[in-house]
């Protein structure tokens, strides 16, 4: 019995080849992409390098993603193929077999095809691992090991059972599938006289709705907090839009061109609206699915390309000098005290950089409060209360009237910009901080009359400081910046009143010693705190090698999961569209021999052909272009949370583009299956 | 004097296998020609090469010599790239198996040739309601094919076969995939669109169908063996007529 099994089974597969091989391939690539990630995981070379405690992270949230991936997409082609061999089963049922040897027919394909898809992924795995690691290693600008392992049991065993998970549960579903269907069903032919389809006012009516929800939340939020809540928010939105918008939206618009008479009687449009009316019934989630696809590995590279190679920037912005300490001030007794002043803190850093042979080459102070103001006319005041201290409840993020205030002396702006303003004591000059429109002329504070005097277009703060909020910089003279001091200093207790007084230095020295020193800076500085009672985070140490080493590490770890996540969703697009390719040209083939009959010429069907499927297949494309730019809306300010960087835009127009290449590129190789079969 | 519509003039048609070893005499001589306004039957058994024949007069296939002359024009002589064009403006099919395209309500199957030729949409619907109401087909216009018995679906096949107005109507087994009933009315209904003036040419392998024909082709080894005309006869007489012939046609080898 077994042996006709596999007579059976081998059989139907030969005969099927033409649909198993992509579906046996693109299992094959994700088997090998998550054994990929798997072994990065326990990858010894990487482990006691920087990064080591990242990649493990990034990569099992990426073999989260992609298992759910493998599931949705090894489910999707599950159902073409037994769409497609349906009529074959029902045939051998016909022939006298019962469904319990249909389904043990069945089995010995699944184990056949599955083990194809294993051996083969492992192969890949086992090939393209050295290249995924050395890729991990130039990610990180690390050297590369070399002892890179070669085959990671504990990962392939782990991939295995993922996999055999979502075979198994193929499988049952097919099983249960089967049994539910009668014989007759069973030979059915696969869809002969569909009715029109009809417009699903309710589904396009809640597809406008969730599209325009997403939209409108991609297009109108301001804040970059509120932007990184929402996004998931408006994701959810435009995938739901997208799909009823392709079911129901698509229908609608065919029919109106059809009901406009004039337009419909053409003949290069008769034909081709009925057909895709007749398409859009079909392939409207297939093609939801491809624009979804599309748009996911758009952001996803856009965003991860955008953060790695903005990363020199990004640190150039966020860090000028090479290193910074905060001078610890609290406010207490109403008094704000220093722990050590400007010469104490060079002296110690010079000492530091003689013991290693390095030199200062430059050291400064500089100073900033921030505090939020109620602002009622031209008044900021500190209390909406009369006891004078502080009583609204400060959420101040959301709140319109509320602006937090920073201020900087004209020496700090001098020494963040090297611009030199003077101000006199009723003056100020004004920068925004964030996307509030608030721009006064004059502003009274603190028994202040300041006028504003000079709009600085560039923030001089590192951006780090505040993109949140509606925040401002007011750059005042030293005397009318000491008066607010004291006046603060005077009305607050609590730790609302936001003083940032920082030194920064750079030195001069070989890349190593430096980083020496600032172990040395670090050290000494935790033996100060602790000798004052309190921690070294207080001075909050910052080297800028160390940031960027982390935004290295953190940016092209996210850089390297976007392109293995985007391989995956690109290889389900290819085979969407494979399989999509297949079943329109059997459908259509009959139709146009028909029309050749009807006195269509060859040239004319060929074209109509053309027009349709193209069509077809680059409105998904079209629209992912789409999506990706009402995203870019609001990514671009949840960017501004992660990099100052100003690539982005840029960034996202090249992945577009070679994305748009790629994608001509799957369809013409699999525009030709459809026409092999059409003509 | 009635004046020949169609003129087949010594068509030989010979298959050679691809390697050119084999080679199968399709059409041997086939001379025969069609009036204005006639209504032809030809009959033959399976491989006499009536398929063949129909394809070449349709313009689908090409003789390997021989002529066919339709209202004066050479189809032979006729471009492979104007093929279409050509049998779009001036011959009509009807075919066993319908071909009605299941993405066109009934309308806009019988809509297509005309649209495919670029008639105006204004003049659509003139020419659609007369031919519609003739076949009895105005109440389904708006249905797809499978909503539809076979019988409609063969009418409106008819319909959109001489809404061009073509000069020919080819019939390839029109009535082989319709019960009794639906043959019965599809056939009245040709004999209909003959009596309007429409030329038809219709194979078949139906006794009850040659009969409503004027005249009876039989075609045996690629050559035309035999002919009947209905003369005075009517359609019963007529039939036994054609039944006497086949049976000499099948005595002698």
């Amino acid at each position: 019995m077994i042996k006709f099994y596999t007579k059976t089974a081998l059989n139907g597969l030969k005969k099927n080849l033409k649909l198993y091989v992509p579906q046996i391939i693109s299992t094959a690539v994700m088997f090998a992409i998550m054994y990929i990630m798997y072994s990065l995981c326990y990858e010894e070379a990487l482990k006691h390098s920087r990064g080591g405690d990242y990649i493990g992270i990034f990569m099992i949230l990426g073999v989260v993603v992609i298992s759910i991936l493998s599931l949705v997409i090894i489910f999707y082609a599950n159902n073409f193929l037994m769409k497609q061999r349906k009529r074959e089963y029902g045939l051998y049922h016909v022939l006298g077999l019962e469904k319990k040897h249909i389904i043990n027919i069945m089995l010995v394909e699944n184990i056949i095809t599955h083990t194809v898809s294993i051996l083969l992924g492992t192969a890949l795995g086992i090939l393209f691992y050295r290249l995924a690691s050395l890729v991990i290693f130039k990610l990180y600008q690390l050297e590369v090991a070399d002892n890179i392992n070669i085959l990671s049991v504990r990962a392939l065993i782990y991939t295995l059972v993922i996999f055999v998970i979502i075979y198994a549960l193929t499988y049952i579903f097919n099983c249960v599938s089967l049994v539910r269907l009668k014989t007759t069903e069973l030979l059915l032919s696969a869809s002969y006289g569909e009715k029109e389809p009809k417009i699903k006012w309710i589904v396009f009516i809640l597809g406008l709705a969730f599209l325009g929800a997403g939209y409108y939340i991609a297009l109108t939020i301001e804040k970059p907090m509120e932007a990184l809540g929402f996004f998931f928010v408006a994701v959810i939105c435009v995938i739901f839009g997208t799909y009823f918008l392709f079911t129901a939206g698509s229908i609608f618009i065919l029919k109106m061109l059809k009901s406009k008479k004039s337009y419909y009687y053409k003949p290069e449009h008769m034909i081709s609206v009925s057909g895709m009316l007749y398409r859009m019934k079909q392939n409207a989630a297939g093609l939801a699915s491809i624009a979804i696809l599309a748009t996911g590995v758009l952001i996803m590279l856009a965003t991860t390309v955008t953060l790695y190679r903005g990363i020199d920037e990004d640190i150039e912005n966020k860090f000028p000098h090479d290193m910074y300490f905060n001078i610890r001030e609290w406010s207490d007794n109403n008094r704000v005290a220093h722990d050590f002043t400007e010469e104490e803190g060079l002296a110690a850093l010079k000492e530091a950089c003689d013991s290693l042979g390095l030199k200062v080459t430059n050291f400064g102070k500089q100073e900033s409060m921030e505090i939020p103001f109620m602002l009622k006319g031209d008044d900021l005041i500190t209390s909406d209360s009369d006891d004078g201290g502080i009583s609204f409840n400060y959420n101040f993020v959301s709140r319109k009237d509320v602006k937090s205030i920073t201020f900087i002396s004209t020496d700090t702006y001098a020494i963040l910009t090297g611009e030199s303003l003077s101000l006199k004591n009723d003056e100020m000059a004004f920068a925004k901080l964030s996307r509030d429109n608030w721009a006064p002329e004059k502003v009274n504070l603190l028994g202040l009359e300041l006028k504003n005097v000079h709009t600085i277009k560039k923030n001089p703060l590192s951006s780090s400081v505040a993109e949140v909020g509606n925040c401002f910089l007011f750059v005042v003279n030293g005397d009318v910046f000491e008066h607010i001091d004291s006046e603060l200093t005077k009305k607050y207790v609590e730790e609302l009143y936001l003083v940032k007084s920082q030194f920064f230095a750079d030195i001069e020295g070989e890349e190593e010693k430096k980083m020496e020193l600032f172990q040395t800076i670090r050290k000494n500085l935790n033996e100060y705190g602790e000798a004052k009672g309190t921690s070294c985070n207080i001075y909050n140490p910052a080297m800028r090698w160390e940031q960027q080493e982390e935004e290295i590490i953190l940016n092209g770890s996210l850089l390297f999961l976007g392109i293995l996540l985007s391989m995956v969703c690109f290889f389900a697009t290819a085979l969407i569209i494979y399989y999509k390719q297949l079943t329109e040209g059997y459908d259509d083939r009959n139709r146009f021999q028909i029309m050749e009959k009807v006195g269509l010429s060859k040239p004319e069907i060929k074209k109509t052909i053309r027009s349709q499927i193209l069509t077809v297949f680059f409105i998904p494309l079209a629209v992912a272009g789409i999506h990706t730019l009402v995203a870019y809306s609001i990514l671009s300010k949840i960017m501004s949370l992660l990099t100052t960087t100003n690539i982005f835009l840029l960034c996202t127009g090249i992945v577009f583009v070679i994305f748009s290449l790629i994608y001509v590129a799957i369809y013409s190789l699999t525009a030709r299956t459809y026409y092999r079969i059409v003509s | 004097m009635k004046m020949s519509i169609l003129e087949v003039k010594k068509l030989q048609k010979i298959y050679t296998t691809r390697l050119g070893g084999h080679s199968v005499r399709a059409l041997e001589n086939v001379n025969f020609s069609v009036d204005q306004g006639e209504y032809v039957a030809i009959m033959g058994e399976s491989g006499s090469g009536k398929t063949t024949l129909l394809n070449i007069l349709a313009a689908l296939d090409r003789p390997t010599s021989g002529s066919v002359i339709l209202d004066g024009m050479d189809l032979t002589g006729v471009k492979e790239n104007e093929m279409a064009a050509f049998r779009r403006k001036h011959l009509g099919f009807v075919f066993q198996e319908f071909n009605l395209l299941d993405t066109f309500s009934i309308k806009d199957n019988i809509l297509l040739p005309l649209v495919l030729s670029r008639v105006p949409v204004s003049e659509l619907q003139g020419k659609l309601d007369p031919i519609a109401s003739a076949l009895g087909i105005s109440d389904i216009l708006a249905k797809y094919p499978y909503e539809v018995s076979g019988g409609q679906k063969q009418r409106a096949a008819a319909a959109r076969a001489i809404i061009t107005g073509p000069k020919l109507l080819l019939a390839d087994e029109p009535t082989g995939a319709l019960d009794s009933k639906s043959t019965d009315s599809m056939l009245e209904t040709f004999e209909q669109i003959n009596k309007n003036g429409q030329t038809i040419l219709m194979v078949t392998h139906s006794v009850k169908a040659a009969s409503h024909a004027g005249r009876v082709l039989f075609i045996k080894d690629g050559e035309v063996y035999h002919q009947l005309y209905r003369g005075d006869a009517d359609n019963e007489e007529f039939y036994r007529k054609i039944t006497e012939a086949l049976t000499v046609l099948v005595k002698n080898p």
